[in-house]
This record gives structure tokens, sequence and C-alpha cells, in this order.
């Protein structure tokens, strides 16, 4: 019996996933534990491992594929083994099935129906709930052309009144879920594209068809200006995800940055003083970005506003402070989360933030690692950066940018000398966040950082 | 209305009727003097006297014997049997006499008899006393079978069966007996046999339940709503005969059903409501299969993390209405 490869579930929220590229043909040999394929969710990249050894003997989603969890993707099983009827539903199945003869739309006849019922799903039919049965019966559309979200890729009625809903929208134009996909990410008016699939439905070739044409004409343009003068490199699947997120969140947000300095003496001296100690506890050195999301983490305790979301109906003023620290990686950003943090110690902020950071660089974060920050710290002090204006990690309400330590000259009681200076910003969503408590938290937290002992 | 308990409320439907029908008479072991093993009758005994609040000897025989005879011949018996487990012992006149006398002799004989059976585990009573065992009873052509959830539809329905001219089955469940609810008092509140009760409205889930089940259902019901899940429950009342219609009617709109009893739940009746569910035409109407969640197929341990665990928990309804949600 083949096995079969899911989409897996990588997380609470995961509800979809990308397949980025197949690292294995159909047909190769797999070990148990080998990467298969490369996944995208909304907030990471990712390796799905073989579950068991054997041959990769099919594969059913194509690369750029979004497909929604436990969609089954492939089998891996003995060679030449018989792959079991499909069993999902999903937007790959109804492109499978089609037969070349675009002829207008017109209502689905009972042979359409039957004949589509044959071709796709498990064994003796297709999966699905009498209720969706009924529901697909009495609007006339076929059960094959719905993706099933139901155990095992069981069409739920829910599915058809999806699949009815999307019908309406899209003007009743037939399109496969993929197509619509990449025509709605490269901006392509449906209408104007030639179907050739089942009844004139609108395939992904057909989109990648007008996609190439459109593509191979910019090509020639940019050829004759200029052949090597620069590359263009495809965005990657990170890439992607942060230029979507950042866009969103700058241009949804009405922010402004509050800039603040701070004399560091006496968190140097802190650092000083518990590094030996909590290296011997956690093997880790204390960083200063450790201090700063401590203090930090009790700043926002003492003002919600600036732990809070803009949520629909009104602003949600989170109970517990989970701080997302931001972390540069070759591929691009990720923000894994602290969770809790207000409720740690130093040493467990060490350990902890230690370990995501660990996790972030080997590639071994998970989605779960990734959600729910209610705060964002970004620190880009080891380049030597004096100030910056960092863009809120959506839907947090507020970030703060740290920026370097400076020996800096300055007044204290009158006389010059030389402090170790660092620049807080605060970038904060106006929608939530008014300058005056904004300013209010900035001033606390250089309060906690320039005085630590304050906080016993 | 008055609160009372689910025995106060069945002590006082008996009483109700002994004291408005002449003809009807208590029996059973223990029930006179002593009160009633659970302490359902006490009182009885003082004020009706020993004619009509009878005191048997231990032979479940000659109980439902005893109480088909006296049905047969024009009185009203209401027969307790002290564990429904001994209705083993009953069988013979419960089944093949009292069952069949009706339809055997053309209509002219009746056997108004109700036979009151304590069931059910959760007392640390073991295998022999904490059996379910009404599926068998349904299983017979001639009795009603009825499982009040409630003090005020123990009352009620109590109150119908001793006025029933057919012999009825009337399942108590003993864990039940503390339960206090409000319970109307007037002599003329009679719930009717066959009738099911919607105890909570929903949109999502039909939970058919039935026995101190119904209590867990509506606690899980309650924990799902924070999630979003309206579920509908459905006390069936009387197993036989069923309301077919009420529980149709829930499940053509919420598009989802799960039955709960207790018994265990092989040949249990939650598989016959099941069945009635899927032959209906509530069956175009289902978006998930019927499930059913019973005691599991084992006799009733003594040890009482074990009892506690054969038995459908609270989070298991939860977690079946979550399952038939696709959550």
């Amino acid at each position: 019996m083949a096995t079969e490869v899911i989409m897996p579930k990588a997380g609470m929220a995961m509800e979809e996933g990308t397949v980025v590229k197949w690292l294995k043909k159909e047909g190769e040999t797999v070990e148990k534990g080998e990467p298969l394929l490369e996944i995208i969710t909304d907030k990471v990249n990712m390796e799905i491992e073989a579950e068991i050894s054997g041959t990769l003997l099919k594969i059913l989603a194509d690369e750029g594929e979004v497909l929604p969890v436990m969609t089954v993707i492939g089998y891996i099983g003995a060679p030449g083994e018989a792959l079991p009827e499909e069993k999902n539903a999903p937007s790959t199945a109804s492109e499978t099935v089609v037969q070349s003869n675009p002829e207008a739309k017109a209502p689905v006849s009972g042979a359409d129906l039957a004949a589509d019922e044959a071709t796709t799903g498990f064994e003796g039919g297709l999966r699905a709930t009498p209720a969706s049965r009924k529901l697909a019966r009495e609007a006339g559309i076929a059960l094959s052309r719905v993706a099933g979200t139901g155990p095992k890729g069981r069409i739920q009625k829910s599915d058809v009144e999806a699949y009815l809903a999307d019908e309406g929208s899209a003007e009743s134009t037939h399109v496969s879920a993929l197509a619509k996909r990449i025509s709605d990410a490269e901006g392509i008016d449906l209408s104007q594209v030639k179907g050739t699939g089942h009844a004139g439905k609108v395939m992904s070739r057909d989109v990648m068809n007008i996609l190439d044409g459109t593509l191979s004409r910019q090509a020639e343009a940019s050829d004759t200006v200029a052949a090597n003068d620069s590359y263009v490199e495809p965005l990657s699947s990170v890439r992607k995800v942060i230029a979507k997120r950042m866009t969103e969140s700058f241009f949804t947000a009405p922010t402004f940055t509050l800039n603040i300095d701070v004399d560091m003496t006496e968190a140097a001296a802190l650092r000083e003083r518990v590094k030996p100690r909590i290296l011997a506890a956690t093997g880790y050195k204390v960083t200063y970005t450790d201090i700063i999301v401590l203090m930090t983490a009790q700043a926002l305790k003492k003002f919600p506003a600036v732990n809070a979301s803009l949520v629909e109906g009104g602003i949600e003023y989170h109970n517990r402070v989970h701080v997302g620290i931001a972390v540069g990686k070759p591929e691009g950003l990720v923000v894994p989360v602290l969770k809790n943090a207000d409720q740690m110690k130093l040493e467990s902020i060490v350990s902890a933030s230690k370990e995501l950071i660990e996790k972030a660089n080997k590639n071994k974060l998970k989605p779960d690692d990734m959600s729910g920050s209610t705060f964002t710290v970004s620190n880009l002090g080891m380049y030597g950066i004096s100030h910056f204006n960092p863009i809120i990690n959506q839907p947090n309400s507020a970030i703060l940018g740290v920026s370097a330590i400076i020996d800096k000259v300055v007044a204290v009681n009158g006389e010059p000398c030389v402090r170790p200076m660092m620049t807080l910003s605060l970038t904060i969503d106006h929608r939530v966040v008014d300058g005056a408590p904004g300013a209010a938290f900035m001033q606390y937290l250089k309060q906690l950082l320039e005085d630590p002992y304050g906080l016993l | 209305m008055k609160e009372m308990t689910y025995a106060e409320a069945i002590r006082a439907a008996m009483s109700e009727e002994m004291r408005r029908d002449p003809d009807v008479i208590f029996m059973g072991e223990d029930i006179g003097l002593y009160g009633g093993a659970f302490g359902v009758s006490v009182g009885m005994f003082e004020e009706f006297g020993p004619d009509r609040v009878r005191d048997t000897p231990i032979s479940e025989a000659v109980i439902a014997g005893a109480a088909a005879g006296a049905a047969v011949t024009g009185m009203r018996p209401i027969a307790e049997l002290m564990f429904m487990d001994f209705s083993t012992i009953a069988m013979d006149s419960l089944v093949n006499q009292a069952a069949k006398m009706r339809y055997m002799f053309g209509g002219k004989a009746k056997v108004p008899m109700v036979l009151r059976c304590p069931a059910g585990s959760g007392t640390g009573a073991a295998a022999q006393h904490s059996q379910s065992l009404e599926a068998w009873f349904c299983h017979v052509p001639g009795l009603k079978v009825v499982t009040p959830s409630t003090p005020a539809d123990a009352k009620g329905l109590l109150k119908a069966a001793i006025r029933d001219d057919n012999p009825v089955v009337f399942v108590e469940q003993k864990l039940l007996y503390r339960q206090k609810g409000m319970v109307p008092e007037e002599d003329d509140f009679i719930l009717e046999i066959g009738k099911a009760d919607i105890k909570r409205e929903g949109s999502d889930v039909t939970v058919v339940v039935y026995g101190r089940m119904l209590q867990r259902a509506l606690e899980a019901a309650e924990i799902v709503a924070k999630e979003g899940i309206d579920v509908e429950v459905v006390d069936p009342m009387t197993l036989v005969p069923l309301d077919k219609e009420t529980i149709i009617n829930s499940v053509k709109k919420t598009g989802r059903a799960i039955v709960v009893n207790e018994a265990v739940k092989t040949g249990g009746y939650a598989g016959e409501i099941a069945a009635v569910i899927a032959e209906s035409d509530a069956f175009d109407y289902l978006d998930a299969p019927v499930l059913r969640l019973a005691g599991k197929d084992v006799p009733i341990p003594y040890n009482p993390d074990l009892e506690k665990a054969v038995v459908p928990s609270v989070n298991e309804i939860a977690d079946a209405i979550r399952t038939v949600m696709n959550r």
C-alpha cells in the first residue's frame, strides 16, 4: 500500500501551504527522514521529510501550487506499486480530468455530472457528504469541480457553498483554483483568457501562456538596452512573504517614530555583573538585546496601549506580552517570538531567545515559534547604526528599533563626560497609539535601562 | 412549581396517582417499611398501608409475574425492581406474558403495569448492579420504554405511565435520584409518552441524548459554545414509541447528529436512533457521519476510576461534537 505524502499542518494557524520545490523526482528513491520537498506557509519556509523509505511514485502537486493542509500531494511506495485512487479533489484533481473540448459554458448535464464523478474521487465515486451532494444537485454543478476540505478531502456542504460564491464572483467564468491564484498574483484579467479546459474552463496552462508571452516581450525589450549590467533573481518565497507583509503594514498603518537617547552605563554594568552567572547557568552570554527585551517586556505591562492590535471592531489589548525578535538571515528576515516575556527572568530570556535564534539560523523554526507576537524588537546596533525607522510587524501596534551603543560626549551635571549612549526608536501605529502615551512608554523604558535596579 | 429531587418527584407521582385511583398499587423489595433501597418510597407505607404498598419476597420473577397478573385482572400495579440488572429474572413474565397479552387476546386484555427499574453505573455497585439494559426492552413489541432525565420529566412521565393501559418499563437512573429541579405540583401535570423534548436549541449539531448523559451533553454544549459551535440537545424521553419527527427535524436543521447514551455501544439503542436518522429524509441534510457515543463494551468495573472511564464523559462528548464539525 503506497503511503500518502500530505501537505502538513505545521502550526495551529496553518491552513494552507505552497509547494515551493520538489527535491525528488517521480521514480527516485527516498530514505526515511530525507528531505522530500520544500513548502512555504504564510510564515516560514520548511523542508518536508519523507516519512518512510521507498520510491516517490507520484507527485500530485505542482511547484507553486497552494493547497489546504492535509491534502495528499504525493505517494511513496514500492516501485511499480499501484496507486490508490485519488482521495482528494483539490484544485489539481479537476485539472487532471479535463478533456480538451473548449465549448462555451453550458449548464452541466446529468451525463457530465456522471462522467466527472466517475473520473475523480475515491473508490466508487467522490467523497462527499449527503448535504453537499444535495446542494450540488440542486445547483446543477459537478462535485468534481469542488475542492473538499473535510476529513480525507471529503466535500462538505460549506465547500459547495464556497464554490458557488466563487463562481458568482468570477462572473461565471470557469477557472481552476491554480489558474485563479496565478492570475490574481500576476494581475491578469481572466475574462481575456481563453480557456482550454473542460467546458472552456481556464486552466493554469492558459494563464501561463499569456504570462510567458508578456514576460518574453519584456525580456526582449530589456535585452536591447543592457545585456550584462544587472541580473534579476526571482523572488524567493521568503522574500515574497516579506514584501507582501511589509507593504501591507507600510501602506495601511499611519506611523511615526519616536527616538530617545539612553545612557547605557548602568545597563552595561549590570550586564558585566550577571554575565558569568548566566553563562554558568545557561551556557549563553547575556546580550544587550536580552536586557532590552527584559526591560521592554516590563514596560509593556505598564503601557498596554503599546502592547495592542487593531482588530475588526476595536483595539485588542493583550494581557500577555509576547515579544517578537527580528533576526536577519541571508535569505531574509524572520521574527521568532518570545512568549510571555514579561513573566521571564533575565536568565530565561537569555536561554529562550538564544534557542530561538539558533533555530532561526538552522531553518528549524516552526510556524508556532513565529506567531502570536504582541510587540517586536529589532536590533541593528551590531552594524553601528545610530538610528532608524523600523516598519511595524502587523498586527502589532508598535516596534522598537535598537541602535548601536556609541561612546559620546554628553553633559553630566554640567560637565562634559563620555558615556555609552544608545538610541531607541519606537515606530507607532497612530491608529492605535497617540504620541503622548508612546513617548511616556519610551521615557519609562529609558528610566528602566538607566536605572535597572529601579525594577527591584 | 417546587424544587424537588428526582427521587421525590417519582414519589410524588406515585402518591398522587394512588390518591386519585384506588386501583393503583405499589410493590417491590423493601419498598414498604424500609422506604426503598434508594429512599424513593419513604412515607408511602405509612400513608397507603400494607395492602397498597406491598413488600415482596426477593424474587423478581414473583414481582413481574404478580404485577402482570394484577394488571390483567383490573389493578394498575407499579412494580419496582431494586436493580434493573435483575430484570433478567423477570423477563418471562414481562416479555412472554405482559408484552403479548393485548395482541394475543385480540385487544380484549390490557396490561396497565409499570415496571420501575433503577439503572446505570456511577455508584460503585460493580458489574451486576450497574447496567443500562433498556435496549432489551425496546426490542420487544408491546412494551413501552421511558427514560426520564430530569425531576420534572420523571414526575410527568411516571404519571402518564401509570395511566397508560400498556406495560411500561420506566428506567430511572440511580445517579439522578439526588438531582434537583423545579417540578410542577399540579395533579394533572402529565407528560405525553412518545414525545421528545428539545433541551437546548442550536443550529450546528444535534446531540440526541437521554438519561444522566443529558446533563453531560448540556455541559459539553456550553464548552463548545465558547468555540462558536451551537449545539441542539434533543432528549427523546421515551425510547418506545420514539418521537422520530422531532429528532429528524432537528437533524434536518443542523445537518449533523451525535447520539449519546450510557448503555454499551454494541446493540445499544443509540444505534437504533442513528439508523432512524440515516434512513429518514434527514439523510440528504447530513454533512457528517452520524456518530454514536456510548458505554464501552465491557461489564461495569468496580474500580472507581475505570467505572468513570467506561461511560462517555463531558470532554468526550465535546470532542465528538468537534469531530463532526471537522474542528
